[in-house]
């Protein structure tokens, strides 16, 4: 009996989580230097070693690739491993519950969250490689197509968390946690052509890392910030639209089953 | 308690299944408007799960039941505006203050900032938590935190309060201090609907109850008319050395309308305790002790399930 989520009640969620990060801004920034390490340590590092992939500068090639894992990661945070503890040990959504607020206004809340969260670090980290790449080189934005990086990177973020919310529903000890991150997020993370292109690899593990979701989120803002863009960008947007949206309602129905019960 | 108003709760069949057991089983009742209602029951007997019902925190499996002239089913929203829910387990918002939990729940009833400040302000005056306003909720004692619940169940001036076990846990003070906030709020003619498998807790604050035991209702009324039903006006408890209780048989019998024999006292149901005692003393028991005390909601309980209320 999964209602349709009301956009003024799940603004609440947004209100709240602010409310939160008022009382610990600190971590805020955790979200922003992690791509941005990645970069230096990876982009400049590994990427002064290793030259031009595909005709541009490793770090033009990286960069939208660490974009795309930042989504994904805020979304591991807030999604997975935040809303487990106010799902399970602080109940807080048990309290929410008694108020007119419902499980589906709960859950698209704490989406719009993710993506509201994840619009600043995109918004951030372009600029940061915009400006990095126009003083010091070599240049990571090569196309005015960049400008929809932005909202693209909100989009992964809003599938992203999606897809935490889902599998955060399936968690029954902390132990799981470990399990999802060194089997499925860590992996992800390491194939999804986030720091070489997936050619590297045979054929079928090809076809594999085509079902990831990073892949597509990684191949869609790349396309993006390189100009590079052809139909198939289509596909990963169909792709990763079609997995939130599958994600979402799951979600919201193993919420329901273990909220109301 | 007849009355012509419409009920503002109404329970018919009421049942309540999970996938292996039936915690509700087919209760019915009537809560009547500026009522204080109690279900009276120990741990397991379904008072939680009726409470969750009526707070549509838990759908009816079968049975009609309507709050405040609504159907939980399909317009929980609209019921939850006008309800107050304190549950038996704090559920406060660990990571924001204590009045930013007050002001937030606001939020979540569409209670406009300037209303909501003014009766956050007010609601912890009258929880006494004042000083406390600004404080981490996790720095609170288990009573103060039970103070902030009740005092965010009341934020949005509910119509019906509900409270599961409201002072379980609770020291002596706390539960005092609880006590009487809520007996205010009964006096302003709220009402409430509480659980508790505490007889003084009943006797204080319910006008009528219900009385639950295995999923089942089984005696309602006032706490005086269901002592006065079930129970007699006295009690005289009596304890005995091991031997002298291992010899007992038949000894005490005709003294009183019913005996109790419990593992570590024998109750002795009677219109005049003292005159009971006297013929005790004739028939030449040696007693460890004796205490002559009025009947309680306790002994409603014993007698209608031949167990006692608390562990």
């Amino acid at each position: 009996m999964s209602a349709i989520p009301s956009l003024r009640r799940s603004s609440r969620m947004v209100q709240r989580n602010l409310i939160v990060y008022k009382h610990t801004w600190r971590v805020i920034f955790t979200g922003f230097f992690e791509p941005l390490f990645y970069l230096l340590g990876i982009g400049f590092g590994l990427g002064g070693m290793v030259g031009d992939v595909g005709g541009i500068p490793y770090s033009a090639f990286v960069a939208p690739g660490l974009l795309a894992t930042s989504c994904m990661n805020g979304a591991i945070t807030d999604g997975f491993f935040n809303i487990w503890f106010k799902l399970h040990h602080q109940k807080t959504y048990d309290g929410i519950l008694a108020t007119p607020m419902r499980v589906p206004d709960i859950g698209f809340g704490e989406m719009l969250w993710a993506m509201g969260r994840g619009s600043i670090y995109a918004a951030a980290f372009i600029s940061v490689v915009l400006l990095m790449g126009e003083t010091a080189g070599p240049r990571m934005i090569l196309s005015r197509w960049a400008i929809l990086a932005l909202p693209g990177a909100v989009f992964a973020c809003a599938v992203f968390s999606a897809m935490g919310l889902c599998a955060t529903t399936f968690v029954r000890k902390v132990h799981d946690f470990d399990i999802a991150m060194g089997l499925v997020v860590m992996p992800m993370f390491l194939f999804s052509g986030t720091f070489f292109p997936i050619t590297q690899f045979p054929k079928p593990a090809q076809w594999l890392i085509q079902v990831l979701p990073l892949h597509h989120g990684v191949e869609m803002l790349r396309q993006l910030t390189t100009g590079a863009v052809d139909v198939g960008i289509l596909v990963h947007i169909a792709y990763l639209a079609l997995i939130g949206a599958v994600a979402f309602v799951v979600a919201m129905q193993r919420m329901e089953r273990s909220l109301i019960k | 308690m007849p009355s012509t108003a419409e009920p503002f709760i109404r329970a018919r069949n009421l049942t309540k299944r999970f996938a292996n057991f039936t915690a509700v089983d087919s209760v019915s009742f009537d809560v009547q408007p500026g009522e204080a209602f109690g279900f009276l029951g120990p741990n397991g007997a379904g008072k939680t799960s009726t409470m969750r019902m009526i707070g549509c925190a838990s759908p009816v499996t079968e049975g009609e039941l309507h709050v405040i002239g609504m159907n939980p089913r399909t317009e929980a929203s609209r019921i939850k505006a006008r309800l107050g829910v304190v549950p038996q387990q704090d559920n406060l918002d660990a990571e924001i203050t204590v009045r930013e939990n007050l002001l937030m729940y606001a939020r979540y009833f569409d209670i406009p900032g300037p209303i909501a400040r003014r009766r956050a302000d007010e609601l912890l005056e009258f929880v006494q938590l004042s000083e406390r306003a600004n404080a981490e909720v996790e720095s609170l004692s288990g009573g103060m935190k039970r103070r902030l619940t009740i005092a965010r169940a009341l934020i949005n001036e509910p119509e019906v309060i509900l409270l599961d076990e409201p002072t379980t846990g609770l020291d002596p003070q706390a539960r005092h201090v609880i006590w009487e906030r809520l007996y205010r709020l009964k006096r302003r003619g709220a009402t409430l609907l509480l659980t508790t498998h505490y007889m003084d807790e009943a006797e204080q604050l319910c006008d009528r109850l219900v009385v639950m035991d295995k999923a089942k209702i089984v005696a309602e009324g006032s706490p005086r008319q269901l002592i006065e039903q079930y129970s007699t006006r006295e009690v005289l408890e009596l304890r005995f050395s091991d031997e002298v209780r291992a010899q007992l048989d038949g000894r005490l019998s005709g003294l009183a309308d019913r005996i109790e024999m419990l593992p570590d006292r024998t109750l002795l149901y009677t219109g005049d305790g003292e005159r009971t005692l006297e013929q005790v003393h004739t028939r030449n028991i040696p007693l460890e002790s004796a205490l002559v005390r009025r009947s309680t909601l306790e002994d409603v309980f014993l007698r209608l399930t031949g167990r006692t209320l608390v562990e």
